[in-house]
């Protein structure tokens, strides 16, 4: 802008200069009393010489311009300052080489930043796979490289070259057509692992969860826990066999209590083996229920069947009440276990000539069974505990009841594992009221 | 100078070597998920391996077609003829691979969640090299190493020794606890079919070796 106004002025100077200086040849030449060629001649001359002399004055001016502007460019990439420049270029001088100090420090800032998530991701448990858009590997970390032994770089090729595991692949997938994949498990000779998919802006995301320890962990209890029960369950029976058989013979009056102890002390421990066996097969097999629609009613009248026995020998009323006809999606043998977990509970902890309820009662896409009792009911801070594991509200009362411990563990889990949930509601002197929520069904097809 | 159908051909034989490393990879991975989920019970692992037969029989078809169509595009010269017929053939032994898998985890869903006596551990030690041998036979027809293909014959050798000893030591297992004779049988029956599934790897090493020597080492005295 400044150049071409510079060298317009300077134009317009030599152009003024000129046709002043044909003005003063022409009066110069009236003096000298020339004809009017002569005039035209000496004022052609002069006016030339003008312009070119103004002409040249203004390629110095410019040069001297750039030449100042090549100093200035040179400073800005050498990022110096003081080379002697005019005033007004030197704050451009500076502003320019402020914004460049500025720059340099976020790409610094931004490098720091980098080599961060790279050292986090090279550092982290958890194998990473990051994958482009086109199906190859953008970026993979240390603990991958590690579980699936691959070799070193690997980037840019396709998955199934870079990682040789089927799960990643599909998981990579999965995620490169946007769906979420996983968790699946990767059996591997030494490591149990878990794999999950993403989709992001940029392509997929593989991460890879080491589960070993946990796996071994979980097997090591199961199995522990089976094979203590089965050990402990054997001379168990010969216990219970033998008082039994004592107490069909004749006794002298103070070892017939005592005998009658032992059996009742044997007959608890075996419902505890019974029940911690239970647990330990919900556990290990959680993902396998298969749920299927069935007619409700036939499998809770068998489930409370024994509560309503013991029911009427402690007394109490025992109410069932409900539409007939109504159909839920579960597992009967789960429904079958929570149900009688749930009656015997309710008759246990009623006191005699109580009254216990079980109802069915449909709530649009779910069938709540509601076992209710009017018993001493269960004090709300003791609401979120009780289906955990030999937790009990009222330790010694429990134990007199012959409780075990683990019938709530049970039915929560059994709940869990077949689509189901069970809450309760209850204060404390007020009775308690356990619902099962079920997921309703259609009446199934008839066979034909 | 690489003309367009030079180009279009090693484009079509990197997609088939594609596939057929895709089934090598799954195949190996069931045949370790088979054996895992006999030992550990593991009925839902089990499952996954019958369910993830489809997708093998799918690429299967999917490599044939592929090849037909590579062998029809023009008139192939003996090195192409040979690739395309003797990856149809190795499609075949790794959809037998996953089938033997199938079966091994069938036996798993049989025996259920019981426990008995079994040589867990010899087990496991054979199909983790069963399943090196499948990951070998792949890795050698992706790198075209005949060498590497005939290699698996030595590897087999191991195999055949440790079929024997689980046979043997089943047997006395049988013979000492008659009850646990079914779970025995079921047993003979896995290590049978891996054994079975190792022969398969071998079959794809010797065709991997005729592809890229150009003789054909099959039945031959294996020395």
């Amino acid at each position: 802008m400044r150049l071409e106004l510079a060298q317009r002025v300077a134009l317009l100077v030599s152009v003024v200069v000129g046709v002043t200086a044909l003005a003063v040849g022409a009066s110069v030449s009236r003096v000298a009393a020339l004809g009017p060629a002569w005039v035209l001649v000496v004022g052609v001359l002069v006016a030339t010489g003008c312009v070119v002399g103004g002409h040249a004055l203004a390629r110095w001016w410019i040069g001297a311009w750039l030449g100042s502007l090549r100093a200035i460019s040179e400073e800005i990439r050498s990022g110096r300052s003081g080379v002697a420049v005019a005033p007004d270029l030197a704050a451009l001088v500076r502003a320019a080489n402020e914004r460049a100090s500025r720059w340099d420090a976020e790409r610094d800032a931004l490098d720091a930043r980098l080599r961060l998530l790279e050292d986090w991701l090279e550092c982290t448990p958890d194998g990473v796979l990051v994958v482009d858009r086109d199906g190859t590997v953008a970026v993979s970390n240390q603990a991958l490289r590690e579980m699936f032994r691959m070799r070193p770089g690997g980037a840019g090729v396709a998955v199934l070259e870079a990682v040789r595991s089927i799960e990643v692949h599909d998981a990579a997938v999965a995620a490169l057509r946007g769906a979420p994949f996983g968790p699946i498990a990767v059996v591997l000779e030494h490591r149990d692992l878990a794999v999950r998919g993403y989709p992001f802006s940029g392509g997929g995301f593989v991460l890879v969860h080491d589960m070993t320890d946990q796996r071994r962990l979980e097997r090591a209890r199961s199995a522990f826990v089976a094979n203590v029960s089965h050990e402990l369950r054997t001379p168990l029976a010969s216990i219970a066999g033998w008082t039994e058989a004592l107490l069909d013979q004749p006794l002298p009056d103070e070892a017939r209590p005592r005998a009658e102890a032992i059996a009742r002390g044997a007959s608890r421990l075996r419902a505890l083996f019974e029940d911690l066996l239970e647990l330990v097969r919900i556990e290990s097999r959680t993902s396998d229920v298969p749920l299927v629609p069935l007619a409700l009613w036939p499998v809770l009248e068998d489930a409370a069947l024994p509560s309503v026995e013991a029911a009427l020998d402690k007394d109490q009323e025992f109410v069932m009440d409900g539409p007939e006809g109504t159909f839920v999606r579960g597992n009967a043998e789960a429904i079958r276990v929570i149900v009688r977990n749930l009656t015997s509970n309710a008759v246990r902890y009623t006191q005699r000539g109580g009254h216990i309820s079980l109802t069915v009662e449909a709530l649009g896409a779910e069938v709540v069974v509601r076992v209710r009792d009017d018993g001493l009911g269960i004090a709300p801070e003791h609401h979120e505990r009780v289906f955990e594991r030999f937790y009990r509200v009222d330790e010694g009362r429990s134990r007199e009841e012959g409780g075990t411990g683990l019938g709530l563990a049970i039915v929560k889990h059994l709940a869990q594992a077949t689509a189901a949930r069970v809450t309760l509601t209850s204060a404390l002197g007020h009775g308690a009221t356990f619902s099962l929520y079920l997921p309703a069904a259609d009446r199934p097809e008839p066979w034909r | 100078m690489v003309t367009s159908s030079q180009r279009q051909d090693e484009e079509r034989r990197a997609a088939i070597r594609q596939s057929v490393l895709e089934m090598g990879v799954r195949a190996e991975a069931m045949i370790r998920m088979a054996v895992r989920s006999v030992i550990d019970r593991d009925l839902p692992l089990g499952r996954r391996v019958i369910a993830s037969d489809e997708e093998l029989d799918r690429l299967e078809r999917l490599v044939d077609a592929r090849c037909l169509e590579f062998l029809a595009a023009r008139p192939p010269v003996a090195s192409e003829l040979r690739f395309g017929t003797i990856t149809m053939k190795i499609v075949t032994d790794l959809e037998r691979i996953g089938d033997l898998a199938v079966g091994i985890a069938e036996r798993g869903l049989e025996l259920g969640t019981g426990r008995g006596l079994e040589p867990d551990a010899e087990i496991q030690q054979m199909s983790v090299l069963v399943a090196e041998m499948v990951r070998a036979a792949t890795d050698a027809y992706g790198s075209s190493d005949g060498h590497d293909g005939l290699r698996l014959r030595d590897m087999d050798k191991r195999i055949d020794a440790l079929d024997l000893a689980l046979q043997r030591r089943l047997l006395s297992l049988m013979i000492a606890h008659p009850d646990q004779a079914p779970r025995g049988l079921s047993l003979v029956t896995v290590v049978h079919r891996l054994e079975r599934a190792a022969d398969h790897a071998v079959n794809i090493g010797e065709l991997v070796a005729f592809a890229a020597l150009g003789h054909d080492p099959r039945h031959r005295a294996r020395s």
